[in-house]
């Protein structure tokens, strides 16, 4: 099963390769392969980079960064510790996160990464999803909503903010076990809920 | 917790570690543990690949491929003729390159071989950082032990002590009680209109200053006593009280006098046929019948 569905702007010879058959094609130097894993995982990464930088030029060259970086280093991925999608995710994540440190921003909470974001940041643009991109977003966006504020909180100031458990639990004004507490179960929760989707990246 | 349990809480806490970390997720590198943790480990890095799934997708900007492909030094990729084609349509591109038909014909290199990997130091960081964790938490724990253990002896002996001190107080309120109600008893008795009072005097020339009075009840069975002026006994001899009666003399008991004291006596008990009360200084102290001289009596 691929990981992902083809998206409209892919070629013909890549648009029924997995994420995996086409990074082995990046490892073995192949610039189509990168081109279409851009434009199959570029709109959501570009949607993370920016959710964190709030930045849209910024963003934009976080995720050619992490393309670049995906060039260069796609022999190191390994296919049992995650999938493609979560690779370039994580990458993007933690990338986003290093220029925000950067920029030592202080002020990262959600509505002001959100402040430089035009208007029609979030808007799903025609084209770039996939019906089943789509339908994950859907689902992990119920999922992440059902859980207790206070969970989804501290999963979100880790994931989005980059803040480590201490630093959650000092902004909070938490102890850190209930940190933890609170992460553990929101993860525990998000596993079960989206089992149907991480089997699909598996 | 289960062990199960504990260990997933682990994994997940390793996997935040990460995160905080920035690593890899998948860069090649050691097992991080066995085939469950493993399995956990590739869920939870799942689960957080997913998170950023809930935002909207944004469209790159226009060239922003073509800048990636400049970046790496190749060629500008053809991209699909507009109109975009609907989601999960046919490909856009009109025809794909040779090289990835064959790559794909071929095995795959990452199949072939194993990537080398990375070896990371975290699982080896975190086990340390658990182990010394876990040793503090039990000096810690024993430290704990120790002192609530010395803690709890020495409660033990301050409640063993109260309760002694606790007896001595009850017992000292019981014997002060009694001594009151004695003192009341006899306050009643010396005040008394009807009670009997007979004065003790000294006979001869040995205890010149003492003196004594005895109050008997009506009912001529409790009494109370009150000497003064008695000198202690010499010569291991000692005071009796006798009661004389017709059958002859009753033993009233001893008297221990202290340095001219005063000496007070009394009892609910009193043989009947009185006629006269005597104090004696007995040789023996165990003697039935007074046989040593007279000291105090008292007459009818």
């Amino acid at each position: 099963m691929p990981e992902t569905g083809p998206i409209a702007t892919q070629s013909g010879s890549t648009a029924n390769l997995t994420d995996g058959a086409l990074l082995r094609l990046v490892a073995e130097r192949q610039p189509e392969a990168l081109a279409a894993l851009h434009d199959r995982h570029a709109p959501h990464l570009l949607a993370l980079a920016r959710r964190i930088l709030g930045v849209a030029g910024e963003a934009e060259d976080v995720v050619q960064e992490v393309f670049v970086h995906a060039w260069n280093h796609a022999q190191r991925y390994d296919p049992s510790r995650s999938s493609v999608s979560t690779w370039l995710v994580l990458i993007t994540r933690s990338r986003a996160i290093d220029r925000l440190r950067h920029r030592q921003v202080v002020d990262r909470t959600h509505e002001a990464s959100h402040r430089d974001v035009p208007p029609d940041a979030h808007e799903s643009p025609d084209g770039v999803e996939t019906v089943l991109m789509r339908e994950r977003r859907e689902r992990v966006r119920r999922e992440l909503e059902s859980l207790p504020p206070e969970q989804r909180q501290v999963l979100e100031m880790a994931f989005y903010e980059g803040l480590s458990q201490s630093e959650i639990a000092e902004r909070a004004d938490l102890p850190l076990g209930t940190v933890k507490t609170r992460t553990l179960l929101a993860m525990k929760k998000l596993r079960s809920a989206l089992r149907a989707e991480i089997r699909q990246l598996l | 917790m289960s062990q199960e349990s504990s260990s997933e809480d682990l994994t997940i806490l390793a996997a935040i570690a990460d995160l905080e970390r920035g690593a890899d997720p998948s860069a090649a590198g050691p097992p991080r543990g066995d085939e469950t943790t493993e399995t956990l480990a590739r869920l939870y890095t799942e689960v957080l690949g997913l998170i950023s799934f809930e935002l909207d997708p944004v469209a790159p900007s226009a060239g922003a491929r073509e800048r990636l492909l400049a970046a790496i030094g190749a060629s500008p990729v053809a991209r699909a003729p507009e109109p975009r084609p609907a989601p999960v349509s046919a490909p856009a591109m009109p025809a794909a390159p040779t090289a990835i038909t064959e790559a794909l014909r071929t095995p795959p290199r990452h199949s072939s071989g194993p990537i080398p990997r990375r070896h990371s130091r975290w699982p080896l960081a975190l086990a340390a950082t658990l182990a010394l964790a876990f040793a503090g938490a039990s000096v810690w724990l024993w430290q704990l032990q120790q002192g609530q253990s010395a803690e709890i002896a020495e409660l033990r002996q301050e409640l063993d002590a109260r309760r002694q001190l606790n007896a001595r107080m009850d017992q000292e309120v019981q014997q002060t009680r009694t001594e009151i109600e004695k003192m009341r008893s006899r306050f009643a008795l010396v005040t008394s209109p009807a009670v009997d009072v007979r004065p003790l005097r000294p006979v001869g020339d040995q205890q010149p200053n003492a003196r004594g009075m005895l109050f008997v009840a009506p009912d001529h069975q409790h009494w109370y006593l009150s000497l003064e002026g008695l000198q202690p006994a010499t010569g291991g001899g000692v005071y009796k009280l006798w009661w004389m009666t017709e059958q002859g003399a009753r033993d009233g008991g001893s008297l221990v006098a202290q340095n001219g004291e005063k000496i007070q006596m009394s009892s609910d008990e009193m043989p009947a046929g009185i006629r006269d009360v005597v104090v004696t200084l007995e040789p023996d102290p165990g003697s039935a019948q007074p046989t040593g001289p007279e000291i105090l009596r008292a007459g009818p």
